[in-house]
Order: C-alpha cells, then sequence, then structure tokens
C-alpha cells in the first residue's frame, strides 16, 4: 500500500476538518465514530475521534488520501500513523475559540517534524461568526510562533475558508499544490 | 478450527486488548484503509475467538490484559505495541509510534510465526526485513532539501507501480511559444494617485472617510477601517471606469455623521481590502507600479487572503512563488511563464495591501537594465531549480491538480 499520496487536515475541535473532506471527497468519508460516554470534551453533535478519511481520485488508477486528524489532544497515537510521506498539511484553525494564537503555536509544533518535509496551508474558519482575529493578525501571530520551526513553507498561505464552502477548501488545497511547485499545470 | 472459517471468509478477527474506544478507532480505520478487509477489529464484547491479537502495553490494563489473554489462549499469536520495547522482553513487540508501513508486516511476521514463545523477545521494529519493505520508499521519499525550501517536484508522488507506458514517456514539447519578456514595452504607472492613492491613504491612517465626487460633492465611498468596511452605489464598472480615469476629479474628507447617499439605488458592502485590491489591479490595468523595478527582486511576507478577494488569473501560482524566495518581476515571468500583465496586476493589488518586500540589490546590479538579478544576490536564483515548469504536468502531481482545478 502507497501512502505517499496523502493531504492531512488537522485543527482543534470543530475547525471544519470534517467538512472541508467532505467538500472535496469523491467518496462519502469515513469518518470514526465515538460512542458519546468516551468524549470528554465533545462541544458539539459530531466529533472525530479518531480520523476522517476522504479519497481524490485522479485518474490512470490513482488516488489522494484525505486524512483529518481528531481534533482534541490526546491523540499523539493516531497523528504517526497519518504522517509518514504525504503531499502537505492542511490546518484549520477556528476563529470562535478562546485562543486561536496557542492553537496556532500547539499544532504547527505537534507537526514539527512533517513539516519540515511537506508544505503547510492555514485554513481559518468561522470568521462569519468571529471577525477577529484578522488574517494579517494570523500573519502576526505566525511570525513569532514558527520561531523555532523549520518550515518548508515559513511564509505559508492563510486563507479564510469556511469548510463547507467547496470553492474555499479548493482553493485552499491549490495552494498547497502550487506550494509544492508553482510550475504546476503551467501553460508554458 | 474457527481459523480456517474466518480464512475463508478472507478476514483475521483481531482482538485489541488495553485499548480505548479511541485507538481501537485507529485501528479499525488502518484496517479499512489497508484495504480488502483482511483484518476486522473485534467490537468490545463480541464473543468471536480471534485469529490474532493486538495490546497497547503502556496501560497497566493493557499488559494484565495481554498475560491474561496469552495465559488462556497460548495458541494465538499476539503483537504488543509500546514506546519502551525494552521494557518487555517476553513480547513480539512492536516499538511506537505504529505507522503503516510497519504495522501491516509486523502482522503478517507474527501470523506467520503463529505462536510466540514466551522469554523470547522479538523487537520487531529492529528487523531489517519484513518492517521496513524495500519498496516502501520512506527512506528515500523527500529528497534533499535547498537553502530556500525549494525543492524538484517529488519524484515519488508519481505511482511508479502502476505507471503506464505513456507516463514514463514524456509528454510531446508544449506548442504554445514561450512567453517574450520585453523591457521596452513596460509601463508604469503611479499608484498614489487616483483613487487607488486616496485608498492606500485611508488604510494606512486608518480613519473613517468619505470618498466624493469632486464637481458635485456626492459620495461615493463612505470607508470604516477599522471594521474593514467600504459602503459605495457605484458598480463594478463604474468603478473600473473611476480607475482607469486620466483625471479622476476625487475628494477624500474624514467621514461625518451626517453623510449619506442619496436614498435612491442600492448599495454595496465590501471589505476594505477587497476595494483596495480590486482597484489596485484595474489601476495598473497591465501596467507596472512605479515603485517596482522590473530587475529587482521582490517577496511577498504575507499571502493575500485569496479566498476573499476578487480572482486574479494566476494569482494562486504568483502567490506561492513569491511567498518563496524573493525573484524579479523579469525572472517570475520567464519561471512561472505568466503574462507580464497578469504578474504586473497581481504585483499591484498585492503592494496595495502592504504584503510585498522589496530587497535591495547592490548597485552593479540594479544599474545593469535588461539583467535578471544575479543568483548570487539573493541567495540561489529559483530559476535554477525549477528549470522546467512543464516537468510538473505530468504525474500524479498534474492530475491532481488538474482535478482540483476542475472542481
Ligand atoms: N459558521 C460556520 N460554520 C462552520 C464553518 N466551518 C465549519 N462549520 C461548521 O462547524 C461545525 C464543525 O465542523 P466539523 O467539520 O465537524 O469540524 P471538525 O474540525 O471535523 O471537528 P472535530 O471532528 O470535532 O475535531 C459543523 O457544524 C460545520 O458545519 C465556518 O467557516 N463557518
Ligand atoms: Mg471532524
Amino acid at each position: 500500500m502507497r501512502e505517499d499520496n496523502k493531504i492531512v487536515f488537522t485543527g482543534p475541535v470543530g475547525a471544519g476538518k470534517t467538512s472541508a473532506i467532505s467538500a472535496i471527497s469523491d467518496i462519502p468519508i469515513l469518518s470514526t465514530d465515538a460512542r458519546a460516554s468516551d468524549m470528554t470534551i465533545n462541544r458539539k453533535g459530531h466529533t472525530t475521534v479518531a480520523m476522517d478519511y476522504g479519497i481524490l481520485n485522479v485518474g490512470e488508477n490513482s488516488k489522494v488520501h484525505l486524512y483529518g486528524t481528531p481534533g482534541q489532544e490526546r491523540f499523539d497515537f493516531m497523528w504517526d500513523i497519518l504522517t509518514t510521506g504525504g503531499l502537505g498539511l492542511v490546518l484549520m484553525l477556528d476563529n470562535t475559540r478562546p485562543n486561536p494564537r496557542k492553537d496556532m503555536h500547539f499544532f504547527l509544533h505537534a507537526f514539527r517534524n512533517y513539516i519540515e518535509g511537506v508544505p503547510v496551508v492555514i485554513g481559518i474558519s468561522k470568521m462569519d461568526i468571529n471577525p477577529r482575529p484578522s488574517i494579517s493578525d494570523y500573519a502576526g501571530m505566525l511570525e513569532e510562533v514558527r520561531g523555532d520551526l523549520k518550515m518548508l513553507n515559513p511564509i505559508p498561505p492563510i486563507f479564510e475558508v469556511d469548510g463547507r464552502r467547496r470553492e474555499d477548501v479548493k482553493n485552499l488545497v491549490m495552494a498547497l499544490l502550487f506550494s509544492i511547485d508553482p510550475g504546476i499545470g503551467a501553460a508554458s | 478450527m474457527t481459523i480456517e472459517n474466518s480464512r475463508m471468509d478472507g478476514t483475521l478477527k483481531v482482538q485489541g486488548l488495553g485499548m480505548d474506544a479511541r485507538k481501537e478507532a485507529v485501528f479499525r480505520m488502518a484496517f479499512r484503509m489497508h484495504g480488502r478487509n483482511r483484518y476486522v477489529l473485534l467490537d468490545p464484547g463480541e464473543d468471536i475467538p480471534p485469529q490474532i491479537a493486538i495490546a497497547d502495553l503502556d496501560t497497566p490494563e493493557g499488559l494484565t490484559a495481554a498475560e491474561a489473554f496469552r495465559r488462556a489462549n497460548p495458541q494465538i499469536p499476539l503483537l504488543a505495541t509500546s514506546v519502551s520495547p525494552e521494557r518487555f522482553p517476553g513480547f513480539a513487540i512492536l516499538r511506537k509510534p505504529i505507522r503503516m508501513e510497519s504495522l501491516f508486516p509486523a502482522l503478517e511476521t507474527v501470523l506467520a510465526q503463529k505462536t510466540v514463545v514466551a522469554g523470547t523477545a522479538q523487537k520487531l521494529e529492529n528487523r531489517a526485513g519484513p518492517m521496513h519493505p524495500a519498496n516502501s520508499g520512506t527512506e528515500t521519499r523527500q529528497p534533499p532539501q535547498v537553502a530556500s525550501g525549494i525543492r524538484p517536484p517529488d519524484p515519488d508522488v508519481v505511482p511508479s507501480s502502476r505507471a503506464t507506458p505513456a507516463e514514463d514517456s514524456p509528454p510531446p514539447p508544449p506548442a504554445r511559444a514561450p512567453v517574450q519578456w520585453r523591457p521596452e514595452s513596460i509601463i508604469h504607472f503611479d499608484p498614489d494617485t487616483g483613487l487607488l492613492g486616496l485608498l492606500q491613504r485611508i488604510l494606512r491612517d486608518r480613519i473613517a472617510a468619505v470618498i466624493t465626487d469632486a464637481r458635485n460633492g456626492q459620495i461615493l465611498w463612505n470607508i470604516d477601517p477599522e471594521e474593514n468596511r467600504a459602503q459605495t452605489p457605484l458598480s463594478d464598472e463604474e468603478i473600473r471606469t473611476i480607475c482607469r480615469r486620466e483625471i479622476h476629479g476625487l475628494q477624500v474628507r474624514a467621514a461625518q455623521s451626517a453623510d449619506s447617499f442619496p436614498s435612491d439605488g442600492s448599495l454595496r458592502n465590501t471589505t476594505l481590502q477587497e476595494l483596495v485590491w480590486q482597484a489596485a489591479a484595474w489601476t495598473a490595468n497591465g501596467r507596472l507600479s512605479r515603485k517596482i523595478l522590473a530587475n529587482v527582486p521582490v517577496q511577498l511576507h504575507q499571502w493575500p487572503n485569496l479566498t476573499r478577494l476578487a480572482p486574479l488569473p494566476e494569482s494562486l501560482r504568483m502567490a506561492a512563488f513569491l511567498a518563496r524566495s524573493p525573484a524579479s518581476p523579469a525572472l517570475t515571468v520567464k519561471i512561472l511563464q505568466v503574462q507580464p500583465a497578469e504578474l504586473f496586476n497581481f504585483l499591484a493589488a498585492a503592494e496595495s495591501l502592504g504584503l510585498l518586500r522589496y530587497i535591495s540589490v547592490p548597485a552593479a546590479h540594479s544599474s545593469s537594465p535588461g539583467a535578471a538579478p544575479a543568483p548570487s544576490v539573493d541567495g540561489p536564483s529559483p530559476a535554477d531549480e525549477m528549470a522546467s515548469p512543464a516537468l510538473a504536468k505530468r504525474g500524479l502531481l498534474g492530475r491532481l491538480f488538474a482535478k482540483i482545478a476542475g472542481l
């Protein structure tokens, strides 16, 4: 089994990871379901306990696997399975959470080894509910947060992304592909 | 007996030991992704004899459960997992973190041995063979990174095992002629004048303001930078016309509470950023901002928020390129093969939002018009590392690009 053709979606609880994968996957996504009693910090009806899985069929018998991590913070175990090889990391941050800077710090550091080798793109969700922090606030936060990181793309795209809107997710993933190679699909 | 039954339906039942629901869910998902449903994790309380067990020894219950399971089912293979395998010499053990690449070979190894003799430590991760199948490619996956962070298209994303002959042979050379870079035909414009100049002033000063028609004092825009809001009765067509007027005939003054638009007609709300970005691209209209020199490198110090700004052709590509490392407009056109007018509009828009950083070049370089800056000035030139953008059109990355672009 080849595990290299994958994009990992991560971010805190409720940031829109499952929505984003559903928005672009060719299959109805597979999601790990938890018994409600297992959940300690479930703030909403559905939460991903272990991972989400979607597929993009890209012809010639090949697929790109889309994996979503759970939003909770006790999951090193799953991440290790997820973060071997791959095309890049999509970090979704939720603008209604109390401390998005802390979330950004947490997730970029949790994936610090991974993002030395692959690009990261950042989508800020729920800006329709909470317009602040702004995108440039996030760019400022990132400058501080990435101080001790060796990111492959130290200036990643930071876009407003509504996880439910395919067009937004599509642009974020396109930005990821261009971050791998700006020459991709060039009309040369 | 049951082993044989299960094997007939093609599945192997796996008993989880010492795992909470979340860890079990991960294994369940890993098994599903492994394909063909060869392994199936038993649900809690499911009363079917398993063919193999997986135990997590890092919890006290896990160790107890694993030992009890082994006493009760000495004939059933057991794969243990732990962050420190050396603590458990009596188990066939896989070191965490668990990876797909090592999990399945480890299961196969343990199954092949059928039973594990107590007292024989087997640190599976140390075995050279099945744990790291030669074709997994993980060791050589990442090509060495260059200092600027640019890397060539990852050769590994081209699925080698399924490559069709067509994939192996390069596609015919592209028919389109390369984009011409003709410095003599560049027209410059001054971004500090006209509507764009006024808007940038408002953005900079962060004071609520109105922009009026100088002829009759009518309010055309009501702008609140703190709220990031711009309100106007004008249509896109009218705004574009204003952007392209030689004499703009606009005035700006601080907003007053009595300011209001004529009551007829509808008003449109945008963010101030959207308005500035769009006005910059329309004002540039294929011309290069006077603040940007064709041979001097610029870099994006922040990406524009492209999901909420008027789409400009090739803006994602140009943003990715200019966020990576500094490049002059001349070099950018040469490498990305974008139309100069597209690049100039994008640069004007990015500049208007303060997203560009100018990289100073020693006088020797800036005084030689027509020459791209020497690569040594700004570190390795992107040209060196991305000699052929057409390369990336091949393989999985190119197909993925086409797929996403078509969504
Ligand atoms: N208003 C608003 N709602 C959003 C946005 N993005 C996602 N949602 C909603 O937010 C909720 C959570 O989204 P999910 O996709 O389940 O989030 P998740 O990241 O998978 O969450 P966990 O699995 O719990 O970690 C859903 O009800 C979505 O419809 C957004 O940009 N704005
Ligand atoms: Mg989810």
